[in-house]
């Protein structure tokens, strides 16, 4: 963390970024369930939504705390870590032939960077409420990638050739 | 009593379409999407006084995808269209958008002289390497080496460096994002439509179908750690000797903008008394 974040961390900040990684995370799964029923994979769609739902769930439960989405900018704290918030989903992450386990895996990805940005945020806040905050924030998204874990081993591996297409895109 | 209603800010979802994008999924044209739509939000300029304009190619369906106007045209010629466009509707926030086949290929020439009028419009050239959408030749900016089905070997050519030459041809503005980073993306778009002039944005947008090298680009990439120069040669001193994978605000001139009255400077009876014979 920064200096400058530093300053600015106060508990009202660490909702707004809150608020803001749940709703871009919803945003990011219902963009790639959009992504999914184009190219007729619905399985994997319907999945990306029911993650959409959690996330946006996450999201309306943090704007009782009176954060409006446009008065929104993360770029301070939680972004410190990379391009995009934590629990955003990267858009390049995706295949069109991916199986619901790919997208359990990468969305278990996201919960433990979630996790791993709050446990920083723990240690290092100087506000002692924020500390206090963030360390709930971890162990809740540990919460979360355990339950992902615990489906994700019910689904089968996908196969070795999962990304074969008869009818590749490709010339070769 | 009057009731003053505060109209609600736009969001970035208030400048999508209904149309769905038919792109790969992985594609980096969903971020320049994304980052678009970002940065309109940010300038709070409603849809009706943007105007999309594009060619062909993957990257050149983005009007379709956006709320605003928008033109897909001829490949290659999107920057005459703009251009024309932003000429006769000087009001309009004009941005033309494309990939590096239909840009500095088939538009090379176009580019050249985009630049040089300096017209107040925007680039976004979504850069990619490859020709995706006609299934993987290689492009002008493709590396030397790329080896593939359609140019065993590689084609050994030299690959086109779209900065050096939109500042050699006088663009005002030039700057290199990458997709992976649609916040920061949004960040360049919205000072380049801000900056005065001809403003040339390359994002370096990954085609994960037929460059699936491309997905190490987020591992490459790094921000520029120099502010931007207003100097031209310095600008391309470090346009010419970075790494490629510098992203950021490269250059900001301070050339004035290119902008013809739109008043007829003749009558129309007077034109017609030339040519009587």
């Amino acid at each position: 963390m920064t200096s400058d974040t530093a300053t600015k961390c106060t508990v009202q900040a660490f909702f707004a970024e809150l608020f803001a990684m749940e709703y871009e995370a919803a945003e990011r799964y219902e963009e790639l369930a959009s992504q999914m029923d184009t190219h007729n994979n619905i399985a994997v769609a319907a999945l990306f939504r029911e993650l959409a739902a959690i996330e946006r769930k996450h999201a309306v439960r943090l704007q009782a705390h009176g954060q409006s989405v446009q008065a929104i900018r993360p770029r301070d704290m939680l972004l410190s870590r990379g391009f995009e918030l934590p629990e955003t989903a990267p858009l390049d992450r995706t295949h069109y032939l991916m199986t619901p386990a790919h997208a359990l895996a990468l969305a278990l990805e996201n919960e433990e960077q979630a996790a791993r940005c709050f446990e920083e945020f723990a240690i290092s806040a100087p506000d002692v409420e924020v500390r206090k905050l963030a360390a709930e924030m971890a162990a809740e998204e540990r919460r979360h990638a355990a339950l992902i874990r615990s489906r994700l081993a019910k689904l089968p591996e996908p196969p070795a050739d999962w990304d074969h297409d008869l009818d590749p895109p490709r010339h070769s | 009593m009057n009731l003053v209603i505060a109209p609600t800010p736009l969001s970035a979802n208030d400048y999508k379409s209904d149309y769905k994008p038919v792109w790969c999924p992985g594609c980096g044209d969903y971020s320049v999407l994304l980052a678009f739509t970002k940065a309109m939000a940010q300038l709070q300029r409603p849809p009706e006084e943007i105007a999309v304009v594009s060619g062909i190619g993957c990257s050149s369906r983005i009007p379709a995808y956006t709320n605003c106007y928008g033109f897909h045209g001829v490949h290659g010629r999107a920057l005459p269209v703009g251009t024309g466009l932003k000429v006769a509707r000087p009001e309009l926030t004009v941005i033309v958008a494309g990939g590096d086949g239909d840009g500095f290929s088939i538009g090379g020439n176009h580019f050249l002289h985009a630049c040089r009028r300096n017209i107040d419009l925007t680039y976004i050239v979504m850069d990619n390497r490859v020709y995706g959408m006609t299934k993987g030749q290689p492009s002008p900016t493709t590396e030397p080496d790329w080896d593939s089905a359609l140019a065993p070997g590689g084609t050994g050519l030299r690959p086109f460096h779209p900065l050096v030459i939109a500042l050699a041809s006088g663009a005002n503005f030039v700057a290199r994002g990458f997709s992976g980073d649609p916040n920061g993306c949004a960040d360049l778009i919205v000072q380049a439509v801000k900056h005065p002039g001809f403003s040339f944005v390359e994002i370096l947008s990954p085609c994960v179908t037929f460059r699936p090298d491309q997905r190490e680009w987020g591992k490459m990439v790094h921000s520029a750690s120099v502010n931007p120069t207003d100097d031209p040669a310095r600008a391309a001193r470090r346009i010419m000797t970075d790494d490629g994978f510098n992203i950021g605000v490269l250059y900001a001139g301070c050339r004035a903008p290119y902008q013809p009255q739109k008043a007829a400077s003749a009558s129309m009876a007077a034109i017609e008394a030339e040519f009587a014979i």
